[in-house]
């Protein structure tokens, strides 16, 4: 960790200068953690208090390693011999004198126990923090953050439906069935959800005007050239305004004029529809169209030529011609806006769905009392509006920052924007924090979350020119070797779309690299071949023979192929450097070295087959599959049948898993009883007398554990149930033995996810195995992120010491690094723009969206939004190349694309095109760089043993489960509790029932006690008339040290009495054992008190007393 | 604040505190001996007094009679003081500061509950550090504009006005809190004190004892003897251990600029102490993540164990991972008593009740309903057996008739449903009479707005009228969650503000998640507790689960006002709880001789940094001693492979060999496409005859909408085999109000059912132009859902039965067309054609067909996909395949699980073929 802050191309002092802002510029691998970190640190050594401090950064794992990161850094500072710390200091370009120093030293302790202490945020938690602290008049007291995912939205879709039916003449509702005949019910889900989606954006856009989809309809009605009274129909009206036909006749004139069958036929028709004045205006247009459009809506072509000249001579020709482009486009024209109108209809509609969706979501939320994302976002905007309530809430934090540090900007979207800038317009003058901005709008790849790259630059001019702040930008990597960056150069350096662009330097000199681009992997003619077979159908596959052939995509499995071939290949063999402290050693490449990009999750599955196929370990980043796992879904049909034993499926499902190990003959067994039902068929056969075989053996521990599960069933909680099965089914142990090598580690690693899955759904209110079921249904039915995630491989697996070669998103590899890094796919297109969506237009200084609107089929768009399409066109092709560059630099060494031949992609660049004329500007063809040294050892990397499996050593049992007091244990205790309360005159009305008794029981056990009390033989140890001293309960040691307690002790004039209150009656069978016992204290208070002889009594519920001597 | 009156001992924690406290009592109680049965003992806590107990019996060597032991708070409020009033019960006051808050309309209803209980906790602060707010509202808010450092604004002014409001209504109901009436009884207590007193604190006196309590020994100490007696302070380093946690954490943070660095601390501890005191005692253990943590900590406790120790503190920070580690701890006979508790909340009998409220609240919703009557609580008093078995019934009939929620809509599934079990009499009379059960309760649920004692004894005959209350009652937590319900039922008997059932249920939730529920089954010498209940108990061995920075924080305070307002107004900030967390750990440090701390790396991802008490702890260690005190996690010996007979194998690719007499004589056209797409599947399905159930569908399915398109046609052509009669508008209209009769009653189940509809309906005009088409080309409708069989001679003599339905047969010149419906594009069917086996097989199963095809419905316009090729040999084949296949079956060849992804991709028989899991595929 050794860098200075000269060299590096860039004034670190004025980054790290606490007393200034500064925006910072700064391009992939160039240590953006390090700078950020750095200046925290600074901060602290200036007196900065922890609290002072806000930074914030995209994500959760990205500010637990910054906080980690400070954390580590002031303990080195507190513990390192002073010129170690020095060194760090003066690459911080912090002073080094004692006195600094000293204060360094106190650091760590200073900020570790601060109180509020240092804290790195994401967005959303800073949001969180400050719902927290909204004043109560804002009517968030109580509120809880409920998820925003699939699961709420498919909740809310039935009831909103629900809600709909009940009001059918509703707006909404009409809206609602027009939208459901007009585009269908699945595009309608979808438009509500993508709005949901949107939902912080439309409210920022409406503001607080009274009829927000009113005012946006005519908003988009200007737009669309479409006026308010306009709807439907007034285009067509328009273009059959007075005198409209006669050009049309003049044109007309012509055809019939013509000798040709097809302008005689156009002719007839043109007549027709001239002559129909009562037809419907549609149909009339329709049939004039036709005339002069093509069945695809373009301009018939009609060219000058010489037999046209000669049919109509030259003039007429032109005449014609001029007619039909003319009326054509007025056509055209008229099509183009009946599409806008139709397209203020369809928004109309759909926004009023909209909003009523959002209005019966929030309804939901509140009668929950929840807020999600999006509304604390927003909350937290309005708040922060509002002069009085952003003083409160700046007052009402216990945190005062007067330091605001923002990581991974680019990221950043409006809305967010917009909030900070109002937190930091409630500063006053005087107390203005600094700010630190640093970001990379090049790695901007989060439009899908609303990230919006241009902020950047905005917030860059606003710092500077209200903040004062330095702009810096930091252009140097250590990351990649300069054989990588050359690459970034000659591609990013030429691509219009990313300019401006700063050519990149590497400081890693020296360090090998290579950039190769593999050939496309091509498809075959076998697919055609497969669909071909037997065209007369006579003979069939014998399906019991030979299985159906499969239809898949060669390419892919080429390219995977190809892919585990050449990683065999290199794998133990290149050479790679790692640097380890100051030392820089040179290492065969490993399995954790290797980083595999792909585009989208769904491309996972091949490359996961051929790593499999070829033996090397993998971890995939796919989630949300726990539960489509094998070994998971195993256990969930066990705990399925075992909350619906009517579940025969599900029962043999489980048999036939490795908790039972069943075969088919099993099944065949059981499938062939007479009983109704597999459950009770399994019991019958496990009850037979029978042979010993395997098979009996098998069914009979199936039949037993089965029926211990179905009892445990209705009463344990998922978790515990879980882990009764896991353990009496030997689940984990018997998976070991069933699950091939290659999905061994993964198989374990789900079953210890699903238990700890249970554990966490349990950990909520209310648990019951039926409701966890549903439970898992429902996250068995969303997909991605919601859906919870595989199981994390045990770190002490045997291929722990050379990692797995990790297989990822582009987006999941974000702050990543790897010597190598293979980007999968290359050749694909961008994702199509997707049809039923919203548009939002939000220019980055502005406080609100200027545009929303919702879109159509793509062909349907209309042209009056032309404008906002080609900039959401620009920016998802600008993040296309910043995706590009994301994948380029994580790689250290090495970076290689593969993909597949395209045919479909027509003029589109992809990845791989662009990365193939960067090659070709360095006159390179496949590769480009330095030729990676080998080893000459080609063994594989050796695997440590797995180790053997112990035994576990004999533990003796600790612990009992006591019996819950049965009615007759407890009439006992409440008798003794009523005897001590009446002899001490202290029962407050109804005192039982704060320990648990009834009325009922207390009635009975009080006949007992009055009969007691008043028993004249009793008299003398009750009535304090008949002795000195009396005690309750009291408690006694015996000589052994041992504690006792007696009942009720009395001192009369003559002797000490011990009293033992039996609720039984004298006839008990454990006489001797009570006995005993009250012998046992008199001989103990004897020895306390000597002077008075001691006397035992057993005073039982019918009143009748047998004297115990000592 | 000073306790001159009274001399305060500070012994030194460690193992043997408690004996020289037992020391201390015998020399002060002296002259009474061995009756020491006029002295009173408070102790910090009732498990401390029976640990104390024991050391004074040991101490004392003779017989004593032992004084009274309790703890000051108990003993204060159970002495009989007759004059001093009873506290406002907390539950009346919620309802008393939720109707104060109702009135004025400040906040939604919603919100009530929440802000009441908000209120109620910052009065008791106020009230237990004997502030008192302003008389007026205009001077509190002052007071929180200075504290606050922020001008009076709207915010403010409310904030002040809500507290200053609801502290004046509280106080305007004439009954003092519980703190004040606390404070009363002190008062009164020291007043007529009679006996000597012994106090045995867990922490200095200033920390552990408030202000009123101060006050009450000071006065009960000027008229009978009191012994205070607390454990040293770390900052008076009288032991090894202290010396090195006040060196860790120095009692004084905000003053760190005063203490000489952490580095020269520790070089000064190691110079006086050669030999760290911490060898052996603190281990801090990193985790990967929650199981193994769970394992880490369940092996050390077996190492211990097998060490001879026995009394072992499980200090769950980590709620999840200690009973990770309880559940681990059980399968080995090791059990754990629990002095935690757990939210009553979370309890299988609080289940119980929401299911019944839920089931109420959703109007009987399936899942609901079924999870209610699954409950082992609910119909008690029927024999097992049959209960299971009308439960099953229930909801086999529900999924099978789809019945989504109603008792109506139930009852009538169960009337229809027809099951074959011989013996179903008295099992269906049984589900009927739970569902007439659950009505009643239901009804009794269903009220209008009463008060909240009304609503309890709703749900009390309510859970009579399901049979749960007795079974209730005999559960361990549901005793204790009935109990809680009678006592909150007597406090609030006055009660009389009104609530509707939302607002009721969020009322018992709240008592629900605050009530807590302690297993007290167990009884163990390994104890689970919180922290702070460790505190000076001599146990032989401590693990502290979770230590992680997050979770072993000091607790947050109340939601009102900030950390600078609460100190102003005198209440307890952050840095008490910091202070009495760091207390914590130093007890347990200095009394518990052997402490492993474990804490999770990582989760979910993200670094989790150890708590800063043990990361300065061994920081300090390691610069003293060069020894961070970490260490690598203990794990647990594998598991013993399973028993031979039993145990699994790898799995191959299946391929069952079907016994003859199980080999179906009966294959629908269907069993014979599953046949040819994966013999598997068709043993699954057909021999092995299993099903995935019925499931109830919240919405209209693609395959419901076939359905019902289809019935919308027969339907049509019952009435109008042919159009001739009809012009366009009349058919459109006919075939209209047939589409209506058939879809509506889903729409009126699901309105979503609208949508497909009016998908269909747009295809109407396109259906009727293709059918006149049909009949011009002299195509007549005939008829629809044909059923159709044919059986076929196997070589072995003996017969298979091929059958099916035909959607529709029309009659032509030539023969008959075997048409089925399909809602799809025409481009889609024409691809499926290929491997097509439908067609063929109606074929073969109608004789004289002229022609066999699918309708498309989902285009523009309709069309027919008709079968390829020869139709009669194309049927032929068919038959061949299945006659020449069902024969091989009965010979003997195996039925592989061969199915192409495509087919396997919804293929429900996935988990019996273990495909998924076969290596060589
Ligand atoms: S999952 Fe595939 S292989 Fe297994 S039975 Fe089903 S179709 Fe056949």
């Amino acid at each position: 960790m050794s860098r200075t802050t000269e060299g590096i191309g860039m004034n670190f002092a004025a980054a790290l200068d606490p007393a200034r802002s500064a925006v910072v510029e700064a391009c992939a691998g160039s240590g953006k953690t390090w700078l950020l970190a750095s200046r925290i640190v600074r901060l602290l050594l200036a007196g900065t208090q922890p609290a002072e401090i806000l930074a914030i950064t995209f994500t959760r794992k990205a500010a637990s390693e910054i906080e980690e990161r400070v954390v580590d850094w002031l303990r080195l500072l507190a513990t390192a011999p002073d010129d170690e710390a020095r060194q760090f200091l003066r690459e911080r370009g912090a002073g080094n004198d004692p006195d600094t120093l000293r204060r360094a030293r106190g650091l760590y302790e200073r900020v570790t126990g601060a109180q509020p202490g240092l804290a790195v945020n994401t967005f959303h938690g800073w949001f969180l923090q400050l719902v927290a602290v909204a004043p109560l008049s804002a009517n968030l007291a109580g509120t809880t953050l409920a998820d925003d995912g699939e699961r709420r939205f498919e909740e809310l879709w039935q009831s909103f439906a629900r809600r709909l039916q009940r009001d059918p003449a509703s707006a909404a509702a009409a809206a609602f069935v027009r939208l459901l005949a007009s585009i269908g019910l699945a595009s309608t889900r979808t438009l509500l959800a993508r709005g949901m989606a949107r939902r912080a954006e439309w409210l920022a856009h409406v503001g607080d005007a009274v009829e927000p989809v009113a005012a946006v309809v005519a908003e988009l009605g200007e737009l669309f050239g479409v006026g308010a009274a306009g709807g439907e129909g007034a285009a067509l009206a328009a273009f059959f305004a007075a005198g409209w036909e006669g050009e049309f006749q003049a044109y007309l004139g012509f055809l019939e004029a013509s000798e040709l069958d097809s302008d005689r036929r156009f002719g007839a028709q043109l007549a027709a529809a001239l002559a129909a004045e009562g037809d419907a205006p549609g149909a009339r247009f329709s049939a004039v169209a036709g005339v002069f459009l093509t069945g695809t809506g373009t301009l018939r072509a009609r060219k000058p030529s010489k037999a046209l000249d000669k049919r109509f001579g030259a003039d007429g020709a032109q005449r014609f011609l001029d007619l039909h482009a003319a009326l054509g486009a007025r056509l055209l024209a008229c099509l183009a806006q009946q599409q806008e109108e139709r397209n203020l209809v369809f928004n109309r509609d759909a926004l009023t769905v909209h909003q009523a969706f959002v209005a019966h979501l929030d309804a939901f939320k509140a009668e929950r009392r929840q807020i999600d994302f999006v509304d604390a976002e927003w909350r937290v905007l309005q708040l922060l509006n509002d002069e009085a309530s952003a003083a409160f809430v700046q007052a009402r934090l216990d945190a005062r920052y007067r330091h605001v540090l923002l990581d991974e900007f680019q990221d950043t979207n409006p809305l967010q924007w917009q909030i900070l800038q109002a937190w930091l317009a409630a500063y006053s003058d005087a107390a203005r924090p600094s700010v630190f901005l640093v970001g990379d709008p090049k790695q901007s790849i989060y439009r899908f979350r609303r990230a919006e790259p241009r902020l950047f630059a905005a917030a860059a001019d606003f710092l500077g020119e209200r903040f004062a702040a330095v702009r810096l930008m930091q252009d140097a990597t250590r990351r990649n070797a300069p054989a990588i960056i050359d690459v970034v150069n000659a591609l990013f350096g030429a691509e219009p779309g990313f300019q401006p662009f700063r050519p990149q330097q590497s400081l890693a000199i020296g360090l090998p690299g290579r950039v190769e681009l593999l050939p496309l992997c091509a498809g075959d003619d076998e697919e055609a071949a497969a669909v071909a077979a037997d065209p007369d159908g006579t003979v069939l596959r014998d399906p019991l023979r030979e299985a159906a052939a499969e239809v898949v995509d060669s390419r892919r499995q080429r390219e995977a192929a190809q892919l585990a071939e050449r990683l065999g290949g290199m794998l133990g063999r290149t050479l790679v450097r790692e640097r380890q402290g100051v030392r820089t050693i040179e290492r065969p490449l490993r399995y954790g070295d290797v980083l595999l990009l792909v585009r989208t999750r769904a491309r996972i599955r091949p490359v996961e087959k051929a790593l499999a196929a070829a033996g090397i370990p993998f971890v995939a980043a796919s989630r949300g599959g726990l539960l489509d796992a094998l070994e998971v879904k195993d256990v969930v049909a066990l705990l399925e049948f075992l909350v619906t034993p009517a579940a025969d499926l599900k029962l043999a499902h489980a048999l036939k898993s490795p908790i039972f190990a069943c075969t088919d003959d099993d099944l065949l067994r059981l499938a062939a009883r007479p009983e109704a039902g597999w459950r009770a068929r399994l019991a019958v056969l496990a009850a037979a007398e029978g042979g010993d075989d395997a098979a009996d053996e098998r069914l009979r521990r199936a039949a037993r554990l089965v029926d211990g599960w179905l009892a445990a069933a209705a009463r344990l909680p998922a978790h515990d149930l879980l882990d009764r099965i896991y353990d009496e089914g030997e689940v984990l142990a018997r998976y070991r033995i069933a699950v091939p090598e290659a999905r061994r580690g993964a198989a374990l690693a789900n079953l210890e996810a699903l238990l700890l899955l249970a554990l966490d759904l349990d950990g909520g209110r209310y648990p019951s195995l039926p409701r966890f079921i549903d439970e898992l249904r429902a996250l068995a039915r969303v997909a991605g992120d919601d859906a919870p995630d595989e199981g994390e491989l045990a770190a002490d697996e045997r291929v722990a010491a050379d990692g797995r070669v990790r297989i990822m998103t582009i987006h999941g590899a974000k702050g990543l690094e790897a010597p190598l890094v293979w980007l999968l796919d290359a050749n694909a297109t961008a994702p199509a723009d997707k049809a039923w969506d919203v548009l939002v237009e939000w220019a980055p200084e502005a406080a609100r969206p200027g545009h929303f609107s919702f879109v159509g089929r793509k062909e349907e768009r209309g042209v009056s939004r032309q404008a906002l399409f080609d900039a959401e066109a620009a920016a998802a092709a600008r993040e296309e190349l910043n995706l590009l560059y994301v994948a380029i630099t994580r790689a250290q060494q090495l970076f290689v694309a593969s993909g597949v031949a395209n045919e479909r992609k027509g003029g589109a660049l992809t990845a791989y095109d662009r990365l193939q004329a960067a090659l070709a500007r360095l006159e390179a063809e496949h590769a480009y760089g330095d030729a990676l040294p080998e080893a000459d050892a080609t063994a594989s990397p050796a695997l440590p043993e797995a180790p053997a499996a112990g035994v576990m050593p004999a533990i003796p049992a600790v612990g009992e489960r006591r019996e819950v007091p049965d009615a007759a244990a407890r009439f006992g205790i409440l008798l003794h509790a009523m005897l001590e309360r009446r002899t001490e005159d202290r029962a407050a009305a109804g005192w039982w029932r704060e320990l648990g008794y009834s009325d009922g029981e207390a009635g009975r056990a009080g006949v007992v006690a009055e009969r007691l009390l008043a028993t004249p033989s009793l008299r003398r140890f009750f009535d304090p008339a008949c002795h000195l001293r009396a005690w309750n309960e009291m408690e006694i040691t015996a000589a052994d040290g041992s504690v006792g307690r007696m009942d009720r002790l009395v001192e009369d004039a003559e002797a000490f009495w011990v009293l033992d209150y039996k609720s039984s009656g004298p006839d008990t069978p454990r006489l001797e054992e009570y006995r005993e016992q009250v012998a046992g204290y008199c001989r103990a208070v004897a020895s306390i008190f000597s002077g008075k002889p001691v006397r035992g009594a057993l005073i039982f519920a019918d009143a009748s007393v047998l004297e115990v001597s000592a | 604040m000073s306790l001159s009156a009274s001399p305060v001992h500070s012994l030194p924690p460690g193992e043997g505190f408690l004996d020289s406290a037992a020391g201390l009592l015998l020399r002060a109680a002296a002259a009474d001996l061995p009756d020491l049965s006029r002295h009173l003992v408070l102790v910090s806590s009732l498990p401390l007094a029976a640990e104390l107990r024991t050391a004074l019996a040991s101490a004392a060597g003779r017989p004593l009679l032992l004084p009274q032991f309790d703890t000051l708070r108990r003993w204060a409020n159970a002495a009989p003081l007759p004059d001093i009033p009873s506290p406002l019960p907390e539950s009346e006051r919620l309802v008393l500061l939720h109707t104060a808050l109702a009135a004025r309309g400040w906040f939604d209803e919603t919100a009530l509950w929440g802000i009441a209980a908000e209120l109620a906790t910052l009065s008791d602060e106020l009230s237990a550090a004997a502030v008192r707010l302003p008389d007026d509202e205009a001077a509190l808010c002052r007071q929180l504009e200075q504290a606050y450092a922020l001008r009076a604004s709207a915010p403010l002014n409310f904030e002040a006005r809500v507290v200053h409001e609801m502290w004046r209504a509280l106080a305007a109901s004439g009954r003092p809190d519980a703190p004040s009436v606390y404070r009363l009884r002190l008062a009164r207590l020291a007043a007529t004190a009679a006996r000597p007193l012994f106090l045995l604190l867990d922490g200095p006196p200033e920390e552990r004892l408030t202000p009123a309590e101060q006050a009450f020994l000071e006065r009960y100490a000027a008229q009978q003897p009191v012994q205070l007696c607390a454990p040293a302070p770390r900052s008076m380093a009288i032991t090894p251990i202290a010396a090195v946690l006040a060196a860790a954490w120095p009692e004084l943070p905000a003053a760190a600029g005063e203490l000489p660095p952490l580095l020269e601390r520790a070089h000064r501890l190691a110079d006086t102490q050669h030999a760290t005191p911490f060898a052996e005692r603190l281990q801090l253990v990193a985790v990967s993540g929650r199981e193994q943590e769970a394992e880490a900590a369940a092996a050390q406790v077996f190492a211990w164990l097998g060490d001879g120790l026995r009394r072992i503190a499980l200090v769950a920070e980590d709620r999840l991972s200690a009973r990770r580690l309880r559940a681990l701890l059980e399968r080995q006979g090791v059990l754990a008593a629990d002095e935690t508790g757990w939210k009553l909340s979370t309890t299988r009998a609080a289940a119980t009740v929401d299911a019944l409220l839920e089931t109420a609240a959703g109007g009987a919703y399936h899942l609901d309903l079924l999870d209610l009557c699954k409950s082992p609580h609910l119909f008690a008093e029927e024999p097992a057996a049959a209960r299971a078995a009308a439960v099953l019934l229930l909801e086999q009939a529900i999924r099978a008739a789809g019945a989504r929620s109603g008792l109506a809509a139930f009852r009538e599934a169960l009337a229809a449903y027809r099951n074959l079990d011989a013996d179903g009499g008295p099992v269906r009379a049984l589900a009927a009479s739970l569902l007439d059960r659950l009505e009643v309760a239901l009804r009794i649920l269903g009220g209008k707005p009463v008060a909240l004692p009304r609503w309890l004894d709703r749900l009390s005959r309510a859970l009579q009228a399901v049979g749960a209350d007795a079974s209730l009652a005999a559960d361990a937590a549901g005793g204790e969650l009935l109990d809680l319900l009678a006592q909150r039922q007597a406090e609030l008997a006055g009660s009389e503000a009104s609530f509707a059932f939302a607002a009721w249920r969020d009322w018992l939730n709240r008592e629900l998640e605050g009530g807590a529920f302690r297993d007290r089954s167990i009884a163990s010498s390994i104890v689970m507790l919180p922290r702070h209940d460790v505190r000076l108990r001599r146990f032989e061995a401590a693990l502290v689960i979770g230590a992680d920075a997050e979770q072993l924080a000091a607790a947050t305070g109340g939601t009102f006002f900030n950390q600078a307002v609460r100190r102003d107004l005198g209440l307890p900030t952050r840095e008490d709880a910091e202070r009495a967390l760091r207390r914590d750990l130093e007890l347990l440090l200095a009394t518990v001789p052997r402490v492993v701390v474990t804490w999770q790396r990582e989760q979910a991802g993200e670094a989790r940094l150890l708590a800063p008490e043990f990361d300065l702890l061994s920081t300090l260690h390691r610069l003293a001693w060069g020894d961070d005190l970490k260490r690598p996690p203990l794990s647990l010996p594998a598991t013993p492979a399973p028993e031979a007979g039993t145990s699994p194998v790898l799995p191959r690719r299946a391929a069952p060999v079907v016994p003859a007499a199980q080999v179906p004589a009966r294959v629908s056209v269907s069993g014979l496409a599953s046949l040819v797409a994966c013999p598997y599947q068709f043993f699954a399905r057909h021999v092995l005859r299993l099903n995935e159930l019925d499931e109830v569908s919240e919405e209209l399915e693609k395959s419901d909408y076939g359905q019902l398109v289809h019935r919308s046609l027969e339907r049509f052509h019952q009435a109008h085999p042919s159009l001739a009669g009809l012009d366009d508008a009349a058919a459109l209209a006919a075939l209209g109000v047939a589409v209506e009769e058939t879809f509506a009653a889903a729409e009126a189940d699901n309105w979503l059912a609208l949508g497909w509809r009016l998908r269909w309906q747009q295809r109407l005009p396109a259906y009727l132009a293709w059918q006149r088409e049909r009949e011009a080309a002299g195509w007549r409708w005939q008829a629809a859902e044909v059923r159709v069989a044919r059986s076929l001679p196997l070589a072995d003599g003996a017969a298979v039965e091929l059958y099916g339905r035909i959607d529709r047969i029309d009659a032509g010149a030539d023969g008959a067309s075997l048409l089925d419906y399909k809602t799809k594009k025409l481009g889609e069917l024409k691809k499926l054609l290929a491997d097509d086996i439908q067609l063929p097989a109606y074929a073969l199963l109608h004789d004289g067909a002229a022609e066999a095809a699918y309708v498309a419905l989902d285009d523009e316009r309709l069309d027919l996909v008709r079968c390829a090729g020869d139709l009669a040999q194309a049927a032929a084949a068919q038959g061949r395949r299945l006659v020449a296949a069902v024969g091989a079956m009965r010979a003997g060849t195996p039925l592989p699980a061969h199915g192409s992804e495509r087919a396997c991709a919804w293929c429900e028989a996935r988990g019996l073929c273990r495909r998924d899991h076969v290596a060589d595929d």
